[in-house]
């Protein structure tokens, strides 16, 4: 490939950038994590692959592997539903588009740590704002927080609404840059909406729902914030993700070395997960990547 | 669409929207409540309003300084991130050998790994270099971390953009740079609005980090609210007024931006 | 205008190299990272004009936030921490390893100075460790029980001796509007909640050779009463902790309830509370409730001078600053805690000696805060109902066993 030499220059910036900072920190979590690394004590021994074979053979990890499995699926999913179809909703609304999506992307403003207390006020058990309300037409809801299942969906329902506008904006966006003439074209040929969505508009998005649908999963996988200010994992173990188990071991426990291979086994499990997903895509129609 | 469409949807849409914006407005409420009232059930909307908690935020507890770092980390952040992912995602979108799609999935990893480990070791490398409490620590860290995410939504825009765009620009004399700065880029303009929008997101939002890199003198909003979080019921009210105001600065810039989102704008090169 | 000192300052430091260093490091200002509560504020607040010409920057943040902080830095050894806010069981951790200073000669040294012979020794005590003092006592804060005198009074009850009573009251108590009792088993905040039950009913914690005994016969019956009363508990309880339940009394949704003495002053505030003069508070059944003292400790790292950073301490926590913050915090100083105008002017401070008296602190194990949180997991998963009781109490006990082994404990 001849022209490949200009392009590794338009990279070149980027990454140099992303070593210089990243690879100490990078590394050492990697290094650790073969380590014997408590921080209460100062002698780190290795450990070999132990850190990793204590944890799979856990029931925790499993469970912790199963609950994040499940609210990750379930947010993604319900957030590109509904990040999709307000995308389109917006781009066939021929007025207060701006004002419109300008709202709706506000809770993606709002700052992680804040949202989980501004969640939390509507989810708590009696003065949280939905009981209030329904105590006030004399109806007992469930607990939000407290029940095992609720608290699931609560957390779901969380995640959805600080990323959904995420989606939508870029969705939306993505909308923008196509060609006109090509929808134009096929609404003249009497094509329906819904065949206009799903053998045009669907199609020409793929590259930007795959991108999107990665990212979400990825960040899913960390998802921390909402869940520790909500549940903090609880109750029991009903909403612990694995990030919150790495949380729980790193800095509760201090077990740095377990941590780091919680971490690594985490980012081996979503790249599996984002690698499978790049193929799926591809299979099928033309070339994302 | 046609015309007897547009009524049902803006109130489906208005409806959704409001659905969605009850938690802020909620928020909002809070944080001009007294606690007692905050609280009551039912909830009162009828009450005394006051502005207290506000101004206790804004005047007495200094938030203001803590803005101002947040925007300087928001805006380096912005200025350096944008530019360099952009070259990155235009190399990446043009480059066909297998090293390029190896790369991608490299810079991808980065972003798997549980942010809160590499906080340990962040914080011993900025110790160690003696730039703990500066803003380029913050910066430097906010590119670095952000980048495979610009990285990857500007190239998703760059491969929206036939390549033989490109080459036409490269027939007509340019050369790669050149074809890249005059005709390629302003093609993406909505996509570099996007991405400039969420890099400023993340980085003025970003709490681990922030609550390890910096100090007094370079505090953000996000560390200094969460100062706020709890032990005394008082403190929700500050956290609220503190949550609501942190709000305005990307706000504003969300509105400034999405000027730029407008249809219409794209693709006046491709057809013209 | 300070700012711009210290920047030239920093320049000047920076251009004359070595000597100058030192110079730059003593007029650096003194870092506070603390928990944040209206007390701890007033204390810092205290420490900023505790000496002339030192500075004093305070980080004041949520206990979880702080402690994340604090064990970074100690963990790189780091200077950037002076002096820290503790309370018992961080005390004991960060002492067993090494990062606090011990105070015992320096307290001797500036005993007269500062009155320090004034300090109640139970305080003191609460912030020892392996018979040397590491931290400066600001409060000792007990668990009480709290109670709805109004509504105590109208169905002729008495706040009960027993936790078996208590489950009796919660029930009567109990109506969907307000619930019987509120409890707070949200993540660290269970071993405070449950030490008065496990005491009283169940076995306690640990042996004397810190092997688990909670989950014995009795340990689980303790365990099983608790999954009783939470019933009639406020919903959502295994997420709440002090703040949800200080408003789920304020909002008069709960009649019963342990609350830290801090909270008191709040359900009188008209402000903040719709019960104002309708609350009581008394010894929980059968005492032994936990005790948590909070102090100022000294970092091992920092690159202060040590004896300066004790004035500071010294200073913030005299006679005259606690009795300024007697409203916010028990205070330690017996000469401000026994005023009897300080005992009239707060209503509650009667049953808060009592509390004091009877009550009982976290066991002073260095790992208590670990092993706490994986028993209490499983604790909170019984009284759900997720596990069955005894099912959870051995799995939290083998798994408690397995950290300390893992820690170094029952080798002999």
């Amino acid at each position: 490939m001849g022209e490949s030499g200009p392009m590794w220059l338009f990279m070149a910036p980027s990454v140099l950038v992303i070593a210089l900072v990243l690879f100490y920190p990078f590394f050492s979590a990697v290094y650790y994590s073969f380590f014997n690394y408590y921080l209460g004590s100062q002698a780190i021994t290795f450990a070999g692959l132990d850190n990793y074979t204590n944890l799979l053979s856990e029931e925790r990890f499993w469970i912790t592997l199963g609950n994040t499995f499940f609210i990750v699926g379930c947010s993604v999913a319900l957030q590109l539903v509904l990040g999709l179809a307000l995308a389109l909703a917006l781009y066939a609304c021929t007025r207060g588009v701006r004002l419109i999506s300008l709202l709706n992307f506000l809770p993606h403003v709002v700052t992680p740590v804040v949202g989980g207390i501004f969640l939390k006020w509507m989810f708590v058990g009696r003065w949280g704002l939905l009981d209030a309300t329904l105590i006030g037409f004399n109806i007992f809801p469930p607990d939000w927080l407290g029940d095992p299942g609720w608290a699931k969906f609560t957390v779901i329902l969380a995640d959805t609404w600080k990323f959904m506008p995420f989606l939508m904006l870029v969705l939306y966006a993505g909308l923008q840059a196509f060609d006109t003439a090509l929808l134009e074209a096929a609404r003249i040929d009497g094509a329906s909406p819904w065949q206009l969505l799903w053998y045009i508009i669907l199609p020409m998005m793929k590259p930007l729902i795959l991108f999107v649908v990665a990212i979400r999963t990825m960040d899913a996988f960390r998802f921390f914030d909402l869940i520790y200010v909500l549940t903090n994992g609880g109750p029991g173990t009903a909403t612990e993700t694995i990030t919150l188990y790495t949380y729980q071991i790193g800095f509760r426990l201090l077990e740095v070395g377990r941590a780091s291979a919680l971490g690594v086994l985490t980012l081996i499990v979503v790249a599996m997960m984002v690698a499978g997903l790049i193929w799926f895509m591809q299979r099928r129609g033309r070339e994302a990547f | 669409m046609k015309p007897r469409h547009q009524i049902p949807l803006l109130v489906l849409l208005s409806l959704f929207t409001f659905i969605n914006l009850v938690p802020i407005l909620w928020g909002l409420l809070i944080s001009i409540k007294q606690p007692a009232d905050a609280f009551s059930i039912p909830p009162t909307l009828i009450f005394e309003p006051t502005l207290l908690f506000h101004w206790e935020v804004w005047v007495e507890r200094g938030f203001f300084s803590f803005l101002i770092n947040s925007l300087i980390v928001a805006g380096g952040t912005i200025c350096i991130s944008v530019p360099l992912g952009t070259l990155a995602a235009y190399g990446l979108a043009r480059t066909k050998t297998k090293h390029a799609s190896t790369l991608l999935f490299s810079l991808l990893a980065i972003r798997m790994l549980p942010q809160i480990l590499l906080a340990i070791p962040f914080f011993v490398m900025a110790r160690y270099l003696s730039l703990i409490d500066t803003y380029i620590m913050m910066i430097l860290a906010m590119v670095a971390i952000n980048q495979p995410f610009t990285i990857w939504l500007m190239r998703s825009f760059f491969v929206d953009v036939p390549v033989e765009l490109d080459e036409a620009a490269m027939i007509d004399g340019c050369n790669r740079w050149q074809a890249f700065w005059h005709v390629v880029l302003p093609t993406v303009r909505p996509g570099l609005a996007v991405t400039s929008l969420f890099s400023m997101l993340l980085a003025y939002n970003e709490f681990l980090f922030a609550l390890i890199l910096t100090g007094s003198r370079t505090k953000t909003l996000p560390v200094a609210i969460a100062e706020y979080g709890g032990e005394d019921i008082n403190y929700w009210s500050i956290s609220a007024a503190g949550a609501i105001g942190i709000m305005l600065p990307p706000v504003i810039f969300t509105i400034l931006v999405q000027r730029h989102l407008i249809r219409g704008l794209t693709f006046g090169a491709v057809k013209g | 205008m300070a700012k711009t000192k210290i920047g030239r300052r920093a320049a000047l430091g920076t251009a004359l190299a070595l000597p100058a260093l030192n110079v730059r490091a003593q007029s650096e200002p003194v870092t506070l990272i603390s928990h944040r509560y209206p007390a701890l504020e007033w204390y810092a607040d205290k420490m900023k004009s505790a000496l002339p010409g030192v500075t004093v920057d305070a980080r004041l943040m949520p206990s979880g936030d702080a402690g994340q902080l604090q064990r970074l830095q100690f963990s790189a050894a780091s200077p950037g921490m002076d002096i820290l806010w503790l309370n018992g069981s961080l005390m004991a951790f960060y002492a067993k390893n090494g990062w606090i200073e011990p105070l015992d000669d320096l307290i001797a040294k500036f005993k007269d100075e500062y009155k320090l012979g004034d300090i109640n020794p139970t305080s003191l005590k609460g912030l020892s460790y392996d018979g040397k003092i590491y931290g400066l006592p600001l409060t000792t804060n007990t668990l009480m029980y709290a109670y709805r005198e109004d509504v105590f009074a109208e169905r002729k009850l008495q706040p009960p001796t027993t936790w078996e009573q208590q489950v009796e009251i919660a029930k009567q108590l109990h109506s969907p509007r307000r619930s019987g009792t509120t409890l707070s088993l949200k993540w660290d905040m269970p071993p405070y909640e449950l030490s008065s039950v496990l005491n009283t009913v169940g076995d306690g914690w640990f042996d004397k050779d810190w092997r688990p005994i909670f989950q014995t016969e009795k340990g689980q019956k303790a365990i099983d009463l608790y999954k009783r009363l939470s019933a009639f508990a406020v919903p959502g309880f295994t997420s709440q902790a002090n703040d949800e339940n200080t408003v789920n009394f304020a909002q008069d949704v709960a009649a019963t309830g342990q609350q830290w003495a801090t909270r008191c002053a709040t359900m009188d505030n008209p402000q903040r509370s719709k019960v104002v003069g309708k609350m009581q508070w008394a010894v929980p059944p059968g005492g032994r409730q936990a005790l948590s003292t909070d102090g100022y400790a000294i970092s091992k790292f920092s690159a202060k001078n040590k004896e300066m950073l004790f004035r500071i301490l010294a200073k913030a926590l005299d006679e005259e600053s606690q009795r300024g913050a007697a409203d916010l915090a028990t205070p330690t100083r017996r000469a401000v805690l026994n005023d009897p105008a300080i005992q009239a002017k707060f209503r509650w401070y009667p049953a808060v000696s009592k509390c004091l008296e009877v009550g009982e602190p976290l066991p002073a194990l260095a790992e208590f805060n670990e092993a706490g949180e994986l028993a209490c997991k499983r604790i909170v998963q019984a009284i759900i109902g997720q596990l069955p009781v005894k099912e959870a109490l051995t799995t939290g006990a083998a798994e408690v066993t397995e950290l300390l082994t893992r820690r170094g404990y029952y080798k002999g």
